[in-house]
């Protein structure tokens, strides 16, 4: 399977040059490394699915002169519409955050023990699922409340949330861990080229 | 599994950390500054300060010193100097003037922008 790569390729792998996710799947070969890559793009997928629900880009540059009253109802009925799909969208992002952390809990148990591991990341899980059932509670003010100060600051206070939970993901969970696949990666890549470059002697 | 790994002598121990192989001893060093971040606070990072048109027309009326109609300003010099489109700064003025922090005048087909 690696032979598939070319010295070029694996040569930006080892510079830490930003390549495809194919190649750093091809490089990596543990089972278990190779599972977390997969899982950490669904997650980071996932994230952006949420994002782009509760704060939808708008078409318009300018946005139209509203007050608040028009304002919380457009709100309203834009979270009404996405509720459903919000509530999947939280449900599975719990579900990806679940299957990474097992996969990263799969270590050598010497690991666990000598980083206390799984207390450190059940402690960002419980983190982020407190985010979650927050979340949700935003999300059933702004559908319940009829005052557009109300709905508002709900919105707003969900808005927020989200932006701390996408946070720590990206810097507790998503970023270092890509972070160790790609060095992972960059290690296989050395040893290819080295078996490259001593067998064409 | 873990109770008799804590059983280990120490020296034990380090032997068998020092043995770890790719992916554990990649998760070994993730879990390390998991751990050091002990408190998981982030800070997020600064919001970007963004000004807001409306601010701009009001902030450029006050420095051009616009106090009656003489010295007053147009939409579409106002549109010019601070590169927005009329159209924004017509908005912009005219909710200015609802709030009263702009007053407007018009005399044959100009209409002139100065602070009350």
């Amino acid at each position: 399977m690696l032979s598939d790569l070319s010295l070029e390729v694996l040569v930006s792998v080892a510079c830490r040059r930003r390549v495809g996710n194919g190649v750093l799947e091809q490089l990596l070969s543990d089972e278990r490394a190779r599972r977390l890559h997969y899982y950490l793009r669904r997650l980071k997928g996932r994230v952006n699915q949420i994002s782009d629900v509760i704060d939808p880009s708008f078409a318009e540059s300018k946005p139209p002169w509203l007050d608040e009253a028009e304002l919380a109802e457009l709100v309203k009925r834009l979270y009404g519409i996405s509720r459903a799909k919000l509530e999947q969208l939280f449900n599975q992002l719990v579900i990806d955050l679940q299957m990474v952390m097992q996969t990263v809990l799969n270590v050598d148990p010497v690991v666990d023990m000598e980083t206390n591991l799984t207390e450190s990341l059940g402690k960002v899980y419980r983190d982020m699922v407190t985010s979650v059932e927050q979340m949700y509670s935003c999300l059933k003010k702004v559908e319940a409340s009829n005052f557009p100060d109300e709905v508002l600051d709900s919105a707003a206070e969900m808005r927020q949330i989200w932006g701390q939970l996408k946070l720590k993901l990206s810097h507790l969970i998503v970023s270092p861990l890509e972070e160790v696949l790609k060095e992972l990666a960059r290690e296989e890549a050395l040893k290819k080229i080295s078996l490259l470059v001593y067998s064409r002697r | 599994m873990s109770r008799r790994l804590m059983e280990l002598p120490e020296e034990t121990r380090l032997e068998r950390i020092s043995a770890l192989r790719g992916f554990d001893r990649a998760i070994y060093s993730y879990a390390k500054t998991l751990a050091a971040t002990a408190g998981f606070s982030i800070k997020p990072p600064p919001p970007r300060k963004t000004v807001k048109s409306i601010d701009l027309v009001y902030q450029y009326l006050k420095s051009v010193n616009a106090k009656d109609f003489e010295s007053g300003r147009g939409s579409k010099e106002i549109a010019k100097q601070l590169g927005l489109s009329t159209s924004m700064v017509s908005q912009c003025l005219s909710r200015l003037v609802e709030k009263g922090l702009v007053k407007s005048e018009q005399r044959g087909r100009r209409i002139r922008y100065y602070l009350p």
